[in-house]
C-alpha cells in the first residue's frame, strides 16, 4: 500500500512540477502565434525527458551516486567545470524567469507591482529551501500545481479545437520571415523542458529519498507516466492559447496574456486559475532549480550536502542557495520581463544540452556505476538526435532573434 | 579509413549546415521593424480583449489592472524604437504610426475599469492601432 501510495505521489509530483515559467511561456507563446504548430518538438521534448528522467533516476538508484559527483569522479575536476560554467549561466537566468513568474502572478492575485513582489518572491523561496524538508520541496508546489488540470477543463469548456486551428497540426502557418521566430520558440520548447537542472535535482532527490536497486519501477511509472502526463498542461496550455489568442493577432508576449483564455473559458475564476498554477509551478521550478545549482555545485567539489541536514551541517551547500538567490535578485533589478527571460534562458539552456548532458551519456553507458542496467542502444540514439537537434536549432535561432532585436 | 572520413564529412556538415542558415538568415527573419510594429499591435490587440472580458465579466479587476500595467511598460519606449533608419520606413509612415500610437496610449494608461465611463470608445481607438500596427509590419 505504502509502495503504491510513493508511486502515485512521485506521478502527481512529476505532473505538478513539469510547467515552470519556461514552459508556460513557450507554451502559450506558441499556440499564440502558430496555432498547433508546435505540438511536435512539446511531444518530442517530453519523449527526451521522460528518457532522461528514467536514466539519472536508474543512475542514482544503482550507483547511489549522484549526477554531479559521478562526474568529477569520472571525468576530472578540470572537465567538470564545462557543465558547471554552463550550467551556472543557463540557470541563474532561468532562477531569475521563475522568480519573476512568481512575482508576475502574486501581481495578478493581488495588483501590486511584480517589481516590487520580486524581492518577496525571492525570500519565499529562501524561506522554504533554507527550512522546509526535501518532501515538501518536492510535493506542496507540485500539488498546488495539480490547479493547472483547469487548463484541460477549459479546451472542453471552449468546444475544443476547430478544423481550421487542428490543420495547423500537422501543417503549421509559418508567414515568410517568421522562420527564425519559429525555430527560436522550437529551441525554447526544447530548452525549457530538457533543463538539466531538474536531472541535478532527481538524482540528488533519489539519494535523500534513499532509493536502491528496488526503486526502480517507482522510477520507471515517475518518469514515464509523471512527464507523460505533465506534458497535458504544457499542450492544453497551447490549445487554449491556439483557440482563444491565435485568430485575434495576440502574441501572448506577457504572462497574463496567456491566462485570458480561461477568462473566456470559466469567467472571472479562470485567470485566477492561471495565477495560482503560474504561482505554484514557478515556485516549484525556482526551488528546484536553486537546489539543483547548489547540489551540482556542493556534490563537485565535495562539500556536505542534504536538504533533510540541518543548515548548520551543510553550511556550504546552503550559503550556495543564498548566493543565488542574490544573484537572481541581481538580475531581476534590470526589470527584464520575466517570460522574455524565461524563452531566452530557455534557449540558452537549449544551446548549452550537449555540453551539460554529453557526460550523461557516457555515464549512463559505464558498466561500473551500472552494472547490467546501462543504457539500450536505442535510447542512447533517441538522446543525442534531440540534444543535436536542440543545439543546432538554438545556434541557427539566437543570433538572427537578438540581430533583428527580438528574443 | 573510410570510417574517420566519414566522421569528417559528418562534422563539417553539421558545421557548415548551421552557417549556411545564418547566411540565409535574412530570407526568413523579419526586419527589427516589422518585429517592433507586430509586437506593438499585438499588445493593443491583447488590451482591447483584456478591457472587453473584464466588462463581461470574465476577469477581475486586479488580475486586468496587473495586466494593463504590462501593456504600458511594454508600449512605453515606442516613440524611440521607431526611428527612421535605411531602408525602413519613411519619417511621415512613422509620423503617421505615431499618431495613431498617441491616440490609443490613454486607453493604455487609464483603461476604463468602470462601466460609467466610455469604455466602447476605448475599444474602438485600441482596435484602430492594433489593426494600423499590425498592417504596417507587413504580410
Amino acid at each position: 500500500m505504502k509502495k503504491w501510495f510513493s508511486v502515485t505521489l512521485g506521478v502527481v509530483t512529476a505532473m505538478g512540477g513539469f510547467l515552470d515559467a519556461g514552459t508556460i511561456a513557450t507554451a502559450g507563446e506558441a499556440g499564440a502565434r502558430f496555432g498547433l504548430g508546435l505540438v511536435w518538438a512539446i511531444l518530442l521534448a517530453t519523449l527526451a525527458v521522460m528518457l532522461l528522467v528514467e536514466m539519472v533516476g536508474r543512475f542514482s538508484a544503482v550507483s547511489h551516486k549522484t549526477y554531479a559527483a559521478a562526474i568529477r569522479e569520472n571525468f576530472g575536476m578540470r572537465f567538470f567545470l564545462f557543465p558547471l560554467c554552463s550550467e551556472i549561466i543557463a540557470e541563474s537566468l532561468l532562477l531569475t524567469a521563475e522568480l519573476g513568474g512568481i512575482a508576475i502572478a502574486l501581481s495578478l492575485l493581488t495588483g501590486i507591482s511584480w517589481h516590487a513582489l520580486f524581492p518577496c518572491a525571492a525570500l519565499l523561496v529562501f524561506l522554504m529551501a533554507w527550512r522546509a524538508p526535501f518532501d515538501w520541496i518536492e510535493n506542496a508546489p507540485a500539488l498546488i500545481g495539480m490547479v493547472t488540470l483547469a487548463f484541460v477543463a477549459g479546451i472542453f469548456a471552449l468546444g475544443g479545437p476547430t478544423k481550421d486551428l487542428l490543420t495547423t497540426l500537422w501543417h503549421p502557418r509559418v508567414q515568410s520571415g517568421d522562420l527564425a521566430d519559429y525555430l527560436y520558440l522550437v529551441a525554447a520548447i526544447l530548452g525549457s523542458t530538457i533543463s538539466p537542472y531538474m536531472l541535478y535535482f532527481y538524482s540528488s532527490g533519489a539519494l535523500e529519498e534513499g532509493w536502491s536497486g528496488r526503486s526502480l519501477l517507482l522510477n520507471r511509472v515517475t518518469a514515464y507516466f509523471g512527464m507523460g502526463f505533465g506534458a497535458v498542461g504544457s499542450l492544453s496550455l497551447v490549445i487554449l492559447s491556439g483557440i482563444v489568442l491565435h485568430p485575434l493577432n495576440i502574441d501572448a508576449s506577457l504572462l497574463g496574456e496567456i491566462g485570458l483564455p480561461l477568462g473566456q473559458a470559466f469567467g472571472q475564476i479562470g485567470p485566477i486559475l492561471f495565477a495560482i498554477a503560474l504561482f505554484a509551478t514557478c515556485l516549484g521550478a525556482a526551488l528546484e532549480v536553486v537546489l539543483g545549482l547548489s547540489y551540482l555545485i556542493s556534490q563537485g567539489f565535495g562539500w556536505e550536502w542534504g536538504e533533510n541536514k540541518p543548515p548548520v551541517r551543510a553550511a556550504r551547500f546552503n550559503l550556495t542557495i543564498i548566493l543565488f538567490l542574490w544573484i537572481a535578485l541581481l538580475i531581476g533589478m534590470l526589470g527584464i520581463d520575466p517570460q522574455q527571460l524565461a524563452l531566452f534562458a530557455s534557449t540558452v539552456i537549449a544551446l548549452l544540452l550537449p555540453f551539460s548532458l554529453s557526460p550523461f551519456l557516457v555515464l549512463m553507458n559505464a558498466p561500473q556505476y551500472l552494472g547490467k542496467q546501462t543504457n539500450g542502444r536505442w535510447k542512447n540514439i533517441a538522446i543525442i538526435a534531440i540534444l543535436a537537434m536542440a543545439f543546432l536549432v538554438a545556434l541557427v535561432s539566437l543570433p538572427l532573434i537578438l540581430l533583428s532585436g527580438g528574443g | 579509413m573510410p570510417g574517420i572520413a566519414g566522421l569528417k564529412r559528418s562534422v563539417l556538415l553539421g558545421c557548415c549546415l548551421p552557417l549556411l542558415f545564418l547566411l540565409a538568415g535574412c530570407q526568413f527573419n523579419r526586419t527589427a521593424f516589422s518585429r517592433t510594429v507586430q509586437s506593438i499591435s499585438a499588445t493593443f490587440a491583447a488590451a482591447r480583449i483584456t478591457l472587453l472580458y473584464l466588462h463581461e465579466g470574465k476577469v477581475t479587476r486586479i488580475y486586468a489592472n496587473t495586466d494593463f500595467a504590462g501593456y504600458a511598460q511594454h508600449l512605453q519606449d515606442v516613440p524611440r524604437q521607431l526611428s527612421p533608419a535605411p531602408g525602413g520606413p519613411t519619417r511621415s509612415q512613422i509620423a503617421q504610426l505615431l499618431n495613431i500610437y498617441w491616440a490609443a496610449m490613454p486607453a493604455i494608461e487609464h483603461p476604463c475599469f468602470r462601466a460609467s465611463c466610455d469604455w466602447h470608445e476605448q475599444i474602438v481607438t485600441l482596435k484602430k492601432a492594433g489593426d494600423a500596427f499590425l498592417e504596417a509590419s507587413g504580410p
